[in-house]
């Protein structure tokens, strides 16, 4: 497994879009935090428990979604063009290709994540302030948020991995992972909506606590291993043209 | 002791179309086997399914005596062969020495030695100066040589190669006649597809002549040759 992952790392470190990619997300995060609080615009400027939730939303947009779509777009692209068959003739098998694959995004996911949450609140607090909206994170607050995207980051970059294997397409994929995060807020009035996994995050980073700090975790990773048996049963197994 | 290859009743279909059927044949240690036939006639969809990468729609497969398609099985049987596809399919951010270390490390055959070994493969195949060089930047004929050193990279007791002479130079396809007649005597079984009967001379020992899917002639590859030839199917 950690030649595999190795393996991974190695794919990784020679893709060039991130070199680029990750600091401008990062910048864009950056901006995003601060615009709208240090633009004037008319109207009496929001309170602070809607700054903070605006905040932590950043946080799980510019860090979960974007690991979660990186993370799908890379695997569905491999299949795309078709350069799996590499991994898959030199590893005779295939579930342990995609968990080491699961396992590395997991890691990378996580740590943009939290990097992009750390960026949001040390940009975006500052920035409030700035603007007379004294948010006032506590060390413990902050702490959640970064802790939430880290995790969020990490299950939903495996989670790519997965969808990406699914769909065997870059686009659809990511755009399968855009296309459920507004469905679950259709699905918000059902009663099962804080149970959703995008939601789950959300209540990790703070935003609503409609699920406990205990269960979100443990509800997430439940959905991780369903989904990965679902893939390892029907979708791995399939040819590869 | 098992075949390094053995399939029985091989047979693959793409919807309605019957792509491969009822193909049976062994390949022994130290043995090669040409696999021969007009486009379409089945070839890649039989070393395809050999590989693992496709499924048979019936018939099996087995490599050492194990199926590649059935786990638990699969893992053995698909770590002892090695195939190189009938077009380079290559990453795009990986020079042609990374995708040499890939493979090692996929395989778990990434030792101290490793370094050396990829080196020296690259200077059998006149690689060493394109090392550091992308897939993009490289030639049809060097994409292959990479593909054909991703499959040689790594010890198989089964290689598998579709159509590996395809823009490769004279001399580069003499260079691969050297190496799989080195790897036939070292007791590495090959499978092996091509048009081009020269290159099969002199490292087939067996032929089998495919037509839609069905094996339509088989026996030592001298006679399958001449069969071939006199079909008319074939100039060369």
């Amino acid at each position: 497994m950690s030649a595999l992952i190795s393996a991974e790392l190695l794919r990784l470190r020679t893709l060039r879009s991130p070199r680029y990619g990750v600091p401008g997300l990062l910048a864009f995060v950056a901006f995003a935090a601060a615009a709208p609080l240090i633009f004037a615009r008319s109207g009496p400027p929001p309170g602070p428990a809607a700054t903070a939730d605006s905040l932590r939303s950043l946080a799980f947009v510019g860090g979960v979604i974007v690991a979660a779509v990186v993370a799908a777009n890379n695997a569905g692209a491999e299949f795309k063009d078709r350069s799996i068959a590499i991994t898959y003739l030199s590893h005779p098998d295939r579930h342990l290709v995609a968990a080491a694959r699961a396992l590395t995004y997991a890691g990378v996911g996580s740590l943009f994540a939290a990097g992009a949450a750390s960026v949001v609140l040390a940009v975006g607090v500052p920035a409030s302030g700035h603007a007379g909206v004294h948010v006032g994170f506590s060390a413990t607050e902050v702490a959640r948020v970064v802790a939430g995207a880290a995790f969020g980051g990490a299950v939903m970059g495996a989670a790519g991995v997965l969808l990406g294997s699914v769909t065997r397409h870059p686009v659809i994929a990511s755009g399968a992972i855009a296309g459920w995060n507004v469905g679950e807020s259709f699905l918000s009035t059902a009663g099962i909506g804080p149970y959703l996994p995008f939601r789950l995050v959300h209540s990790l980073l703070g935003v609503g606590d409609e699920v406990s700090a205990g269960m979100a975790p443990a509800l997430l990773l439940g959905y991780l291993t369903a989904f990965g048996l679902v893939v390892g049963r029907w979708a791995l197994p399939r040819d590869v043209t | 002791m098992s075949a390094p290859l053995e399939t029985s009743g091989l047979s693959r279909s793409y919807g309605r179309l019957v792509a491969l059927s009822g193909l049976s044949l062994s390949v022994a240690a130290g043995e090669c086997v040409a696999l021969i036939g007009a486009n379409g006639s089945g070839k890649s969809t039989a070393v395809r399914t050999i590989a693992g990468l496709l499924e048979p729609t019936g018939g099996s497969v087995r490599v050492g005596g194990r199926d590649p398609h059935r786990e638990p099985e699969a893992e053995q049987a698909r770590a002892a062969m090695a195939l190189v596809p009938d077009s380079p399919v290559l990453y795009d951010d990986l020079t042609v020495s990374q995708h040499l270390e890939l493979v090692t490390l996929s395989h778990g055959t990434c030792d101290d030695g490793v370094d050396a070994r990829i080196a020296s493969l690259l200077a059998r195949l006149g690689l060493t100066a394109r090392g550091a060089f992308l897939p993009r930047e490289l030639s049809r004929g060097m994409r292959q040589k990479t593909q054909l050193a991703c499959a040689l990279i790594r010890p198989a007791s089964l290689l598998v190669l579709d159509e590996p002479v395809v823009g490769l130079d004279p001399p580069s396809q003499v260079l691969l006649h050297e190496l799989l007649c080195e790897r036939k005597r070292a007791g590495t079984a090959v499978l092996l597809t091509t048009h081009q009967m020269a290159f099969a001379d002199g490292l087939a020992d067996r032929g089998v002549r495919l037509e839609d899917g069905v094996a339509a002639d088989a026996g030592p590859w001298p006679a399958v040759r001449e069969r071939a030839r006199v079909l008319g199917w074939t100039s060369q």
